[in-house]
């Protein structure tokens, strides 16, 4: 793993002038807003689309606790075994018991909660070979990084530094062009796919009525991953469910276009239990271990609307700051806007996810516009906020200033004392104010108005008076 | 941007209505640093035969304390603004920002938010809905270019006013950017807690300006005017950023 700058601001500053991160960046966001904008000017009436499949997570979310109990049922009936966990530790210590005894190995297909849960690090830390599957996610393990984007885990490294990383690791040269790269992916992950005797996958949506896992994959490696091994985990956060398979089918039908602008994804699997007495393949075991971390709390209270979210990735694309930074900046696994929810909720004892992240939006709106279930998310930027400054997240400095600022602003003679003052501080021959430098050393200020508008005002009032009454 | 719920019932036309006198919000960044954009502002409005008031204690509507997440303050300054502006007429705002504060997050903070909301007009509305105003070309700007606000375009929705406004200026060709709905990077503490990824915003929107040949930059929001020129002045790209009044003020705009 690359040595992190310590905060927020500098990864940010160190990201921003990588100019080759940058490059990556701008273009496959890019091609990726072009192919969504594309598949949704084909689709009927798209409005009307992602106004269902926000009514479809909605309806999930309202009942939850009668839907999670209503899936619970259903799986059970399906064969399929359930597990609750209160939090990540809670999820990682079901899931190694679940996989112990697993000889041949654990092959994962992508996960952003196994992500959330640091799963890998702890099967690991028990001396277990884990390989992920999807091609970008493999690239990042074998790099030692974590994915840089919901969707496209290895969207910052070039195809060169993909083909280097993997050369390495087979131990041939392999060409830094993407058929070749995939043809090596796929003789490696073979011997993978036969040997593993466990499969771990994430859940893109749980559907109550008939107890079914969907998940949505482009490279097939997730029907390998859930149906060739002996057993098949899967983790789940409890917001991913819906009642019914219309609903599921609301959501199918905005995701793949706001993700990749495809119609569907290649493969969308519905998993409604483990191989029956009668079918040739499929595993012995299916394992759901649904996750809370920090997600019931989010449900009461003003961020519950992030919970919408059907990590699409869409928010990323268009964000003016992810696309110049990129996820690794941001130092969690959920980056981008949605990122900035999402990260205070599965961390609640980290300040620099509760006071400093917040800022990291110029909230300009875009992915608010953007998404495919209309999350609000500069709404509960804002929220989060004002949540730190509630609990005095913020430096003394910074409370104080808006404290003084907010009783100046509201009595007009204190005011023009203080619009003196600043005046006098920013005229350029006395230098830089400290406050101040972090705009001047790459803007010029506007020069202070010599006439501040409201003196020219008041002047003008009186001149057209006298004008009128000369005295 | 908080759209849908929260809304205020508001008609555009009913407001302006047989209306002959208006208030004004300067707004804090004109009093303190573009007196030029309001003195035009005032100078439009009276020239297309309207009655300007600015009350004295019409300082700051209080965004910057609501953005930064300092709820209790922003809720004391509307309450103070809406005092300042008692009275009926509708309140011109020239910014986007300022206007979006008022129209859509004042309903929430004080109990008089929602009227008051509904008085609330930013600059570029008031134009596209007053008709019969006519100008002349103005000088050196044969080709303008038009940056929208983020507050303006998504959290108002207002996306074809300003435009029909610069396509009613004499003599003055409106060419598109490529990426025009991209935000500039101020944000307001956004540019001085990110300043490099700010001016690497700006830098990228001053880049798209320069591709359409235009001679000026217009804005509608006093924010983005900062960001704008302050990078295209420390950098010496050669561009005028000015805002919609001021262009309109020097096309002699008026109303036969």
């Amino acid at each position: 793993v690359k040595p992190q700058a310590t905060n927020l601001q500098d990864r940010a500053r160190v990201a921003v002038a990588n100019q080759k991160l940058r490059a990556a960046l701008w273009s496959v966001t890019g091609r990726i807003l072009a192919n969504r904008e594309q598949a949704l000017a084909e689709l009927d009436d798209a409005a009307g689309k992602r106004d269902l499949a926000r009514h479809a997570r909605m309806r999930g979310l309202q009942e939850l606790d009668v839907h999670l109990e209503r899936f619970a049922d259903n799986c059970e009936r399906n064969g399929i075994q359930l597990h609750w966990a209160a939090d990540a530790a809670q999820a990682n210590e079901i899931i190694c018991e679940l996989a112990a005894g697993c000889e041949g190995g654990i092959i994962k297909s992508k996960s952003m909660a196994t992500e959330e849960t640091g799963l890998n690090e702890a099967l690991e830390a028990r001396g277990w070979k884990v390989t992920e599957t999807d091609l970008g996610e493999w690239i990042v393990q074998l790099a030692r990084e974590h994915p840089s984007h919901i969707i496209a885990p290895a969207l910052h490294r070039s195809k060169e530094q993909c083909a280097e990383v993997i050369s390495e690791h087979i131990g041939q040269p392999v060409a830094a062009d993407p058929p070749l790269i995939v043809k090596a992916a796929r003789d490696r992950l073979r011997e993978e796919f036969i040997a593993a005797s466990v499969g771990i996958s994430g859940v893109n949506l749980g559907i109550a009525e008939t107890g079914t896992l969907v998940l949505v994959t482009n490279e097939g490696n997730g029907r390998l991953v859930t149906s060739g091994p002996r057993i098949h985990i899967a983790l789940m956060g409890i917001e991913k469910i819906v009642p019914t398979l219309d609903d599921a089918i609301g959501v199918l039908r905005v995701l793949a276009r706001s993700a990749t602008g495809q119609k569907m994804t290649s493969y969308t699997s519905f998993i409604s239990g483990p191989r029956r007495p009668d079918e040739p393949d499929g595993p012995n075991e299916v394992h759901v271990v649904l996750l809370d971390n920090g997600r019931s709390d989010y449900l009461g209270n003003e961020l519950w609307e992030s919970l919408l979210c059907i990590r699409c990735g869409a928010c990323l694309n268009t964000c003016p700051v992810y696309r110049r930074i990129g996820g690794h900046a941001y130092g969690s696994p959920y980056s981008g806007p949605v990122g900035l929810l999402v990260t205070p909720m599965i961390r609640p004892s980290d300040p620099e996810a509760h006071v400093a992240l917040p800022h990291a939006s110029s909230l300009c709106g875009a992915c608010h516009d953007i998404c495919p279930v209309l999350i609000d998310i500069p709404r509960m930027i804002l929220a989060l906020r004002a949540r730190s400054v509630r609990a005095q997240g913020p430096g003394w400095v910074e409370r104080s200033v808006f404290r003084v600022a907010g009783w100046v602003l509201r009595r007009p003679r204190a005011y023009a004392v203080l619009r003196w003052l600043v005046g006098w501080l920013l005229a350029p021959f006395r230098g830089r104010v400290p406050g101040a430098a972090a705009w001047t050393a790459s803007r010029r200020l506007p020069p202070v108005a010599r006439i501040p508008f409201h003196t020219w005002w008041r002047r003008r009032q009186l001149e057209s008076a006298h004008a009128r009454d000369p005295r | 941007m908080t759209k849908g719920g929260q809304d205020v019932r508001f008609s555009l036309p009913e407001v302006l209505k047989d209306v002959s006198r208006v208030a004004m919000l300067p707004t804090c960044l004109v009093d303190v640093f573009y007196s030029r954009v309001g003195e035009a502002v005032v100078s439009v409005l009276e020239r297309i035969g309207l009655e300007v008031h600015v009350p004295p204690a019409s300082i700051c509507c209080g965004l910057p304390f609501y953005n930064n997440g300092y709820v209790e303050q922003a809720r004391s300054i509307a309450q103070g603004l809406i005092e300042a502006f008692a009275g009926e007429e509708p309140i011109v705002v020239p910014s986007g920002s300022c206007s979006w504060m008022m129209r859509h997050v004042y309903p929430q903070l004080v109990p008089e938010g929602g009227a008051f909301a509904t008085r609330v007009v930013e600059f570029s509305e008031l134009m596209a809905h007053i008709p019969g105003w006519r100008t002349e070309p103005p000088a050196g700007c044969a080709r303008a270019t038009y940056h929208p606000s983020c507050h303006l375009l998504r959290g108002l929705g207002v996306a074809d006013e300003p435009k029909a406004v610069l396509g009613q200026i004499q003599g003055v060709a409106l060419c598109a950017m490529d990426r025009e709905v991209d935000c500039c990077g101020f944000g307001g503490s956004f540019a001085v807690r990110y300043p490099e990824l700010s001016v690497a915003m700006a830098d990228d929107k001053l880049a798209s300006a320069a591709r359409t040949d235009a001679q000026a930059l217009v804005v509608t929001d006093v924010g983005c005017m900062m960001q704008l020129e302050g990078r295209a002045n420390h950098t010496g790209v050669k561009l005028r950023v000015l805002h919609l009044a001021e262009l309109l003020a020097e096309s002699k705009v008026r109303r036969p």
